[in-house]
């Protein structure tokens, strides 16, 4: 295929689209990309997923993309029960699946699944893993961290980054001492949490492995030792002084290339992974977040409100990452399902919350994709939808939901549940096929109980599905 | 022994590799360079991820500059290091490789590198999973090298044993390679089916027999279903689709094909004895039970050439000393007992296994750990392989040093062509685009 981001014309892809192209597809693009499929509960009066995504479409797109920025109603009440949630795991007696299944049930209720969206950006962008950590408690503080920053200034953000527990354990700080610098830190927050590789030299790395001596975790907190701090002069990225942490941060983020790099990633993550954007097409919004000092919501407005959002350029052109594929699965079925049972299944598929394979996150793309991972979703999948599992039989049934569109015939039935999981991207001979597999049953109410549940089963297993 | 022939046509006749005709996946190779059964030359590639320490790897024990460098992390003879040479020897912790370094089955290449090193994880691990310090080659050295290797017909050309992601150095091939996750069901699970890859150990070997004559009629209809509508959909502009469509038709053809395999009697391995409480376990994970895997999947006579696997936790920065001699012991016993369970099966003259990590560390010690570096030691193992140090140990002379880290003598890509032409016997030029100078890594 062309490089089609190559032919747009900045100038034009970042202003906002017109109202006038808004329907159901780019309303379910939409809530696929800021969001986890469907409209969450509450964003519209609705019963099932489907109503859900037919009044986004009614309601239009400023309306959609408001919401999906600043929320919807519920939030004050929806934060008050996570957090209590939050204080009971806040402990290091909680076992991965519990931490997992607390972060699914978020993605799954939350009135603002943009802000878990961010939430897991930037658990990826500072990917730590409680593999290193070993201690529960300080990964959940981390990830409130994220969220509370998740749609807010970077600055702050990577600021506190240097005083994290979590990450001064995971890159060492505690040996990063006057005398014996470690690098570790000092390297990734350039490589990869701020400027990308090839904007600095190894000198600028041992210069503000300096910098960041002194820190150390301790309990919950951080403990700041002046004695193990290097004060003297260093040199980084060209300013000189006797700097600290937080003056390697701010010297970081004043590098121009800093605002390209954070905006290339979140350009991938939320429009279009499967071509690098040029050069160009990043700057425009690159210098929109510098002026506005690194806030991250303004960004994400132009972002979900432009033109080139809603053009074929970003048009799945992206892979589900597996948890978009099981919470919006979920999603979907308006499942009420136990989450920490849903985090237990979903090992082998390439994506362990908490647990990221090493410190440059997930790779994301077609990386998500080989043999193994495959068939780990398909085999989910059916898990989740085929009833032979009690934890999710009952609480996932694609009869009743199909029942709920009082839709009779084969034909309608295939075609709402289509509509619903991939609002008619799907072949012709493909829609034939799915309609002969579930007429191929005697009608009697429990053949087609299980009939249902395989066809959705192998709706969810269709490459298009496959697709964000 | 279940027959060869019989499984290639069997195995073909229920891909979805005949069905779909010139749209078949290139999974499978149909070169016309056939290799004869149970003869072909195997490499395996152990990759150390995270930057093993090279120097604390084979050390260079005859060189007080090392220990003046290293004055806590150095190791000291009376450690006992395995002596390969009077000034060099492995690190205790690789004891289990004793006997193959007496029987000269061990090859210890030191100084390899490459021009201006990178010392990004990432950046490097590219560089050597490409084998292009420019960074411009979009795929592997593995995956270019294998479209030219001698195949059996039907056969998969390399096999990814792994959790994780698919390595960059398979891709290229044009060829779908397999990952098999060492601890999962390689098969799609319908209701009830009988054809399930049990990973559970606790189920006896004869109830992973499948019982072909009572597959459910419905669940085969869903398989083709299933096999069809990834199909379709050839005419479609998004790349992005038509990679998923690829993906899934190459993975179902390998599920059909694996099927066959293991219905053929093909037994998984036991897995690490563990001494838990007062009985034995059996641990079902980590390089030592993915080698035996390997080690079976060779004995079972797959066609495979290349196989990949991975052992992460070499970034040392700091409390090396423990964890590089965990990971090294659990590297010795993985091979030792690889290369011992291929014996049993007189299977180990055709297996070479090569080492390898995306830097060595930096010689002077930062505390407790150590810093990302650049040249390094890397370990080529088998009998076919000439025993002993390959090449010079690089200067510890701090001023000899590049920015604090070891020159490299020997290019990675002279290791690389070394296997490629000596050992896969296929044109390393083609691969490298350019003549690396072999190292006499074979007899």
């Amino acid at each position: 295929m062309a490089a089609s981001l190559e032919k747009l014309d900045p100038a034009e892809a970042w202003k906002p689209a017109t109202e006038d192209i808004w329907n159901l597809k780019w309303a379910a693009h939409l809530f696929r990309r800021a969001g986890f499929g469907a409209p969450p509960f509450g964003f519209f009066v609705s019963r099932t997923s489907w109503e859900a995504l037919q009044h986004a479409e009614k309601f239009g797109m400023d309306e959609c993309v408001n919401q999906v920025i600043d929320g919807g109603p519920g939030q004050d009440y929806f934060t008050t029960l996570a957090d209590e949630d939050t204080a009971r795991l806040m402990n290091d007696d909680t076992k991965l699946p519990q931490l997992q299944g607390w972060w699914l049930n978020r993605m799954l209720f939350t009135p603002h699944p943009l802000v878990e969206r961010m939430t897991l950006f930037w658990h990826n962008h500072f990917a730590t893993s409680i593999a290193k950590i070993t201690k529960p408690a300080l990964m959940l503080q981390q990830n409130m961290l994220f969220r509370k920053y998740a749609l807010g200034d970077f600055r702050e953000l990577l600021r506190e980054m240097g005083r994290n527990p979590a990450m001064l354990i995971w890159l060492d700080a505690a040996s990063n001492v006057k005398g014996t610098p470690n690098e570790n830190y000092a390297r990734e927050v350039m490589e990869l949490f701020s400027l990308g590789v090839g904007n600095y030299t190894e000198q600028d790395i041992r210069e503000a492995a300096r910098a960041f001596t002194g820190w150390r975790a301790s309990g919950r907190g951080y403990e700041f030792s002046k004695g193990k701090h290097d004060d003297t002069v260093k040199t980084v990225l060209g300013q000189t002084g006797r700097w600290g942490a937080d003056d390697v941060a701010r010297i970081l983020l004043e590098q121009p290339v800093a605002a390209r790099f954070l905006v290339r990633k979140l350009f991938r993550e939320f429009v279009n992974e499967l071509e690098p954007p040029p050069e160009r097409l990043i700057d425009p919004l690159a210098e929109q977040l510098r002026e506005s000092n690194y806030d991250i919501k303004q960004c994400m407005r132009t972002m979900l409100r432009s033109r080139l959002f809603y053009s074929e350029a970003a048009y799945r052109k992206r892979i589900k990452s597996p948890v978009e594929y099981v919470v919006g699965l979920l999603n979907a079925f308006y499942a009420v399902v136990p989450a920490e049972a849903v985090a237990e299944s979903m090992d082998g598929l390439g994506q362990s919350l908490f647990a990221p394979p090493n410190v440059k996150g997930w790779d994301g793309g077609k990386i998500w994709l080989n043999s193994s991972t495959l068939l780990g979703r398909h085999n989910l999948a059916w898990r989740l939808v085929g009833g032979e599992d009690v934890r999710f039989s009952r609480r996932i049934d694609p009869h009743a939901f199909v029942r709920t569109s009082k839709k009779d015939s084969a034909d309608e039935q295939v075609d709402f549940l289509l509509n619903v999981l991939l609002q008619g991207d799907v072949d012709k001979v493909a829609r034939e096929k799915l309609v002969n597999f579930l007429q191929d049953g005697s009608g009697e109410e429990r053949e087609q109980e299980s009939r249902l549940r395989e066809l959705t089963h192998t709706i969810l297993l269709m490459p298009s599905y496959q697709l964000a | 022994m279940f027959n060869r022939r019989e499984f290639v046509k069997s195995g073909l006749a229920g891909s979805t590799l005949l069905a779909f005709g010139s749209s078949a996946p290139g999974f499978l190779a149909s070169t016309a360079m056939a290799a004869e059964a149970g003869k072909e030359k195997i490499l395996v590639v152990v990759e150390l991820t995270g930057g093993n320490d090279g120097l604390n790897t084979v050390i260079p024990h005859g060189d007080d500059l090392y220990y003046k460098a290293r004055p806590k992390l150095g190791i000291r003879t009376k450690e006992g290091i395995l002596s390969v040479d009077e000034h060099t020897g492995l690190n205790p912790a690789l004891q289990h490789l004793k006997p193959m370094v007496d029987e000269k089955k061990l090859a210890a290449v030191l100084g390899v590198g490459y021009p201006n090193p990178n010392r990004s994880h990432f950046e490097s691990m590219d560089v050597w999973h490409s084998a292009d310090p420019t960074r411009r080659a979009p795929n592997g050295w593995l995956g270019r090298g294998m479209s030219l290797l001698k195949m059996r017909e039907g056969h998969v050309p390399a096999f990814h044993i792994s959790k994780q992601q698919l390595p960059l150095a398979l891709l290229g091939s044009g060829m779908g390679i397999p990952t098999l996750h060492p601890d999962k069901p390689f098969d799609l699970q319908l209701a009830g089916d009988p054809h399930r890859f049990q990973s559970d150990s606790s189920v006896a070997t004869d109830k992973l027999q499948p019982k072909v004559s009572k597959e459910n009629e419905n669940n085969k209809k869903r398989r083709k279903l299933i096999d069809e509508l990834a199909s379709l959909g050839e005419d479609d502009k998004n790349e992005m689709f038509q990679f998923v469509r690829r993906t899934s038709m190459h993975t179902y053809t390998s599920i059909e094909q694996l099927r066959e395999i293991l219905s053929g009697g093909f037994q998984k391995p036991q897995g690490q004895a563990e001494y838990q409480g007062n009985q034995y376990s059996y641990k079902r994970e980590g390089l030592y039970y993915e080698l035996q895997l390997v080690a079976q999947m060779i004995r079972a006579q797959f066609g495979t050439r290349i196989y990949y696997l991975a052992l992460d936790g070499f970034d040392t920065h700091s409390g090396q000393r423990t964890t590089h001699a965990q990971l090294l012991q659990k590297l010795g016993i993985a091979i030792a007992q690889f290369f011992a369970q291929l014996k049993r099966t007189s299977d180990e003259d055709r297996v070479v296994l090569l080492t390898f990590s995306e830097f060595g560390r930096r010689v002077k010690e930062n505390g407790s750990g150590t810093d990302h570096g650049a040249g390094s030691s890397l370990l080529v193992l088998g009998p076919a392989v000439k025993g002993g140090l390959v090449g010079e140990h690089p200067s510890l002379e701090p001023d000899k040093l590049d920015n604090g880290d070891l020159r490299f003598n020997i290019d990675f890509r002279q290791v690389y062509a070394t296997v490629l032409d000596r050992w896969l016997e296929c044109d390393s030029r083609r691969v490298l685009g350019d003549a690396y100078e072999n190292v006499p890594l074979f007899a």
